[in-house]
Formats: structure tokens, sequence, C-alpha cells
């Protein structure tokens, strides 16, 4: 049960899952939580890999990611309150201002 | 016994993930990320790197969480500002585009696993190094081959600062 293939497979399930909330969600909060899981589900990967090959660079690279994630959290947030001040909504169809 | 806490693990890693793009309430959507995140943590602690799962513990149950929490609290938002979801087919449509990709990404996995060459390693892993992934290996992997990356990071992550404060303080008007 676990085996690369297992962590592998549950890792792109992570990830599919994360794209279908970016995707199909229309509140910008969800949306960020969900590019989190993807960005988990990448770090999963990463480390599998790691242990198949006992290879420490990949965890050196999962904590780059993670502070990666921590910066655009941390942006994509400020963001959200500067348009919920002019937009009243975290609807993500109401930001249509470049849309001909 | 290991391949039943990976199963725990995985279970609860999948569902709260699945909870989270369904459920319409940020909070509770929240909640459920707590609960991925910390079984992907488990995962990391299976997979020998126990600094890593206590920093996914850290970073993302402590920091990212927090953070999220403190938005949603300072919005305050109400039904009619959320968004909601797609449109039913709209979401049909991208369940459909989820599968495919799934499909698409399993199909090298799989037959690269399944093949001659990964023999040995169908059923389980290698034996892990005694000392891969414990603090000083990654330590001394971070300040010696790393050691660009890390500051370029630690730029990174100033200018996520300066930016975040720029964009959420109010505008004067002048």
């Amino acid at each position: 049960m676990f085996n690369p293939t297992n962590c592998l497979i549950l890792s792109i399930l992570l990830f599919a899952i994360g794209a279908y909330g970016v995707i199909a969600k229309r509140n910008i909060l969800i949306m960020l939580m969900s590019v989190e899981i993807m960005l988990n589900a990448a770090n999963l990967a990463f480390l599998t890999f790691a242990r198949l090959y006992n290879d420490p660079t990949a965890h050196v690279f999962v904590l780059m990611n993670m502070a990666v994630a921590a910066a655009e959290v941390a942006v994509g947030l400020a963001l959200l309150i500067c348009v919920f001040r002019h937009k009243k909504s975290v609807d993500s169809t109401k930001l249509n201002l470049l849309k001909w | 016994m290991t391949d039943t806490i990976f199963m725990v693990f995985a279970v609860m890693s999948i569902a709260s993930a699945i909870a989270v793009v369904t459920w319409r309430n940020p909070v509770h959507c929240v909640l459920a990320l707590i609960a991925s995140f910390a079984g992907v943590a488990g995962l990391f602690y299976l997979l020998s790197a126990p600094f890593i799962a206590v920093m996914q513990i850290i970073i993302y149950a402590g920091a990212i969480i927090v953070l999220f929490l403190f938005v949603i609290m300072l919005l305050n938002l109400k039904k009619n500002e959320m968004g909601g979801d797609a449109p039913v087919q709209d979401r049909l449509f991208t369940v459909f585009l989820c599968v495919i990709t799934v499909i698409i990404l399993s199909i090298p996995v799989v037959a690269t696993f399944t093949g001659t060459f990964y023999d040995q390693y169908k059923k389980t892993f290698p034996k892990p190094d005694a000392n891969l992934g414990i603090t000083e290996t990654i330590g001394q992997e971070i300040f010696s081959a790393h050691a660009l990356a890390f500051e370029l990071i630690s730029i990174l992550i100033i200018a996520a600062l300066i930016g975040a404060i720029y964009l959420a303080k109010k505008r004067q008007r002048g």
C-alpha cells in the first residue's frame, strides 16, 4: 500500500481537487485555499521522490516552496482586502473591469 | 502497520480537500483545510521527513490558517458577498476536466512504476538513509549547496511583506 505509485497518485488527486476548487469556485478566499492544496500536492510528490532516491535536495526545495506559499497567501489576501474595499464582495465574477 | 497509517492519512487529506472545495462557508472551509494539511503532514512524516512535517504544521496550520481566519473575520462576509459556485454545467465540465487531468498524469506514473526498471520498488520504498530528512542534513544542504536560493527567498519574502502592507493599507485622500 505504502509505495511510490500510491503516494504519487495521491499527490495527483490532491492536485486535481485543488484545480477544481480554483476553477469552479467564485469565492476568491476559497480559490486561494485551493491553490494551497495544489502547492501541498507538489510538496508531497517532491518528498516521495526524495524518499525514493534518498536525496535531501527535495527537502530544501519543499522548504522554499513553503516560503513561496506563505508569501503568495500574504499578497493574495492583501489583494483580496483591496478588492473587497472597492467592490464590497469577494465574488470573482464581479472583477470584470478588464473584460470587453 | 505503515499501510494502515498511510491509508488513514491519505483518506483524511483527500476527504478534507474535497470538503474545502465543496462547502460554502469560508470558516468551515478553513477548518477542513487544517485537517487536510495535518493529513499531508502525517504523510510527510511517513516519507521520513519529520522536519518538513513539523514545518508543515507550523507554517501552514499555524501561520497561513491564522492569516485566512483573520481575513475572514476582518471582512465579515454576508451571504450575498460570498460568490458561491459556478453554474452546475460548468462545475460538471470542471469535474470532467479534472478527471482527465488525473488520468493523463497517472499514466506515466503507473507505466513507470510497473515497468522493469523499478521492479524492486513496486511493493514498497527502499530503506531510507539514517540521516535523510533530519534537521542537520537539511541545514547543511541549505547553507552549502543552496545558499543562493536561501538568500533569494529572503528577498522574495521582504518584497511580499512590503507589497502586502502597501496593498492593504488605506489610501490617504488628499
